[in-house]
């Protein structure tokens, strides 16, 4: 099973980091597309089919929460799960973005387990190769 | 120390210990307290510093990407993103009446390198090099 995932953060290397947090998954088929805002995720999910998104929520032109607003007003990927990466740490802000669309919020820093485990529960086990554990035991992101 | 930057510390300290793997160090005997990069937030009710000189921002972009094959603009943005961390976790553990989403970071560099700002500035050490954090009381 090949993956494709969306990351739409406006920090490139925020975006290179969680590039790598999932690589270091070992997902076996792996294809991710990046956008810099709303406005470039939006143009991606219009014309590609994405199986996973990872948003940010503060980025300039369109934020994470209009962006995911947009996607469900248009119709577009409706059961593609999101993730929502956040510096957020306050109970009631998570609370919010998690009474949005997204399937789950994940705080930074945060930790390579924590991406695999929603990648788990989304996807199952079948999509990883085997005893990649070892390799990002202890990261933090 | 005024309380605001006790807290401002730790939590800087906390995020740069769990994200980029350092601790932070005893003051060397001698060090250059003068800096190429200023990320700040200047909100009404938050305004932070973080400065850094040009040889700890390479560092901390280095342990942050995991690799040494980036260029000056990786290396803003990882400054962006540290001081992104420290606030949101400084307004989630001391400010939980914040009335905005974490205001995203700016950054400057000098041309030459310079002091940091006229705010009292705390400077935690890393590798031997100062980062300066500063906040409004």
């Amino acid at each position: 099973m090949s993956l494709s995932l969306l990351i739409v953060d406006d920090s490139s290397s925020m975006r290179k980091v969680l590039k790598k947090a999932v690589n270091m998954c070992g997902i076996s088929s792996l294809h991710i597309l990046e956008a810099a805002n709303g406005v470039e995720a939006l143009e991606v999910v219009k014309n590609e089919w994405v199986d996973l998104i990872f948003t940010d929520i503060n980025m300039p032109q369109m934020d994470g929460l209009m962006f995911i607003e947009k996607m469900h007003e248009k119709g577009l990927l409706t059961q593609t799960p999101i993730i929502i990466i956040t510096s957020e740490k306050r109970e009631e802000e998570l609370m919010k973005l998690k009474n949005t669309r997204a399937y789950s919020v994940i705080t930074k820093p945060f930790r390579v387990e924590e991406i695999k485990e929603n990648l788990v529960n989304i996807f199952g086990e079948e999509i990883f190769h085997e005893s990649e554990d070892e390799e990002f035991e202890g990261s933090d992101f | 120390m005024s309380q605001k930057m006790k807290n401002l510390r730790e939590v800087t300290s906390k995020v740069i210990e769990q994200m980029f793997f350092m601790n932070e160090e005893t003051v060397p005997d001698t060090y250059d307290a003068k800096y190429k990069y200023c990320a700040y937030i200047d909100h009404a009710e938050l305004k932070i510093n973080l400065c850094c000189g040009n040889d700890l921002t390479k560092i901390l972009t280095e342990n942050f990407l995991g690799t040494e094959d980036f260029d000056e603009n990786d290396m803003k943005d990882v400054l962006k993103e540290i001081l992104n961390m420290i606030a949101g976790n400084y307004v989630g553990e001391y400010l939980r009446e914040f009335p905005d989403s974490i205001p995203v970071p700016k950054i400057i560099s000098f041309s030459k390198n310079a002091k940091s700002n006229n705010m009292p500035c705390e400077t935690l050490f890393y590798e031997g090099l100062p980062l300066c954090i500063s906040i409004e009381d």
